[in-house]
């Protein structure tokens, strides 16, 4: 799979493709972000619009941002509107302060952070994303890993070392072309 | 030299105490792994964030104001009972508390046709707990009554004051809230005058700390709209029951 900011141009070239592309490596991680503004229920939906809007406006992308900030502004955006829609005369202060200002850009921009770890490591080979992701996102042991996997532990600690070196290079090189300020 | 440590290991915090240790010894004098190691420590940290971040709940109930932390004891007399922390997520406890029918929601009346100043009736049930519902937000007010009911249960009367007329198609619910599980569990809604009654198992009670009443869309949907507008704690002053 391509580099967000691949992804990017392609989506700005009309390529039905990358929408496809953009949602398989990006749409776990908005629904994360959505999920914490707008509930479960009501995520899905936003994600959704979000993409749509992805998709009218995808000529609008330009490469020098990073793939991952344009994603989770337009999703902010969208959050924000679901929010509005409420129309609850009592509504949730907290939620909506976290979502709007400087502490909502702040956490859309730690969201696509995020995303662009989780999506350079759909980039790696089967075996070494599934190590990473069982280390780190289901939080398990080199032990425990092997274990699961049924494989010896020395296996697990090469594939654990090697995917985490490969990894590191890739958020590092997407850092460097896509305009990582 | 001592064989090269593993470096994610150490880095994952896998390694005990003297092992990492020497890790450490071997790090002082092997320039390789110094090297290794800051190229894993960044992929390391880059993928610790991400997961941190991803896996972060949503802010739900807690979204709003914290209530005062439960008493020691009765945390520890949770553990001692065995009693679950946390059942999951909200939708899948609005939809277990839908199927539990251990509430039976009485009628509005039920606590001041039994109180004490009643003429012609025996003295009533004196409130085991009063508790002030306090504001989430706006100006609302009222407050929780307990007084021992039938058999291992209590009665429960919600009085509000102030509270916004809800809209066309809106209604304000009580809920019982764990604020340290974010457990809840349905009681059911305010008549139009903010009272409600109902009677509620001894037990069930116990596993809850607070009463929280939120403002709902009569859309179906079985879960907390994440809208609350009062809270009361009544764990404080009521006694348990094992």
């Amino acid at each position: 799979m391509d580099s967000g900011e691949a992804i990017g141009l392609r989506l700005a070239r009309r390529e039905e493709a990358a929408l496809e592309d953009a949602y398989a490596a990006y749409g776990p991680s908005l629904l994360a972000y959505l999920r914490r503004y707008v509930g479960p229920d009501e995520a899905e939906d936003v994600l959704q619009r979000t993409f749509l809007d992805v998709w009218r406006h995808s000529s609008r992308y330009q490469p020098a941002q990073r793939f991952s900030t344009w994603l989770f502004t337009i999703a902010h955006r969208r959050a924000v509107d679901a929010l509005r829609a409420r129309r609850h005369r009592v509504v949730d202060v907290e939620a909506a302060r976290d979502l709007v200002g400087e502490d909502g850009r702040e956490t859309a921009e730690r969201y696509a952070e995020a995303a662009e770890v989780r999506a350079a490591l759909a980039r790696l080979p089967e075996h070494e994303r599934q190590a990473l992701e069982l280390t780190y996102y289901a939080g398990l042991t080199q032990r425990e890993i092997a274990a699961h996997l049924g494989v010896p532990i020395g296996t697990v600690k090469a594939r654990t070392s090697r995917a985490t070196r490969r990894l590191g290079a890739l958020v590092r090189d997407g850092l460097r072309e896509g305009g990582a300020a | 030299m001592s064989a090269h440590p593993d470096l994610l290991a150490l880095l994952r915090g896998e390694l005990s105490n003297p092992l990492a240790a020497e890790a450490g010894d071997h790090l002082d004098g092997c320039p390789g792994c110094r090297t290794e190691l800051a190229e894993l420590a960044t992929a390391n940290a880059m993928l610790s964030r991400s997961a941190r971040t991803l896996a972060a709940r949503p802010p739900t109930v807690e979204a709003v104001p914290a209530l005062p932390p439960r008493p020691p004891f009765r945390a520890r007399q949770r553990r001692a009972l065995g009693l679950p922390r946390a059942l999951g997520s909200p939708r899948a406890l609005g939809l277990l508390a839908a199927a539990a029918t251990v509430v039976a929601i009485a009628g509005a009346t039920t606590f001041v046709t039994r109180g004490p100043g009643d003429p012609g009736q025996p003295p009533g049930p004196q409130p085991q707990v009063s508790a002030p519902l306090d504001p989430v937000e706006g100006a609302a007010g009222g407050r929780v009554l307990m007084t021992t009911g039938p058999a291992g249960s209590t009665e429960m009367t919600i009085t509000t004051s102030d509270l916004p007329r809800a809209h066309r198609g809106e209604f304000y619910e009580a809920w019982l809230l764990d604020p340290a599980s974010r457990k809840m569990l349905p009681l059911g809604q305010l008549g139009p005058s903010g009272r409600a009654s109902f009677e509620i198992d001894d037990r069930l009670l116990d596993r809850y700390s607070a009463v929280d009443v939120s403002l709902e869309a009569d859309d179906g949907d079985p879960q907390h709209s994440v809208t609350s507008v009062l809270r009361a704690s009544y764990d404080a002053q009521r006694p348990t029951t094992s």
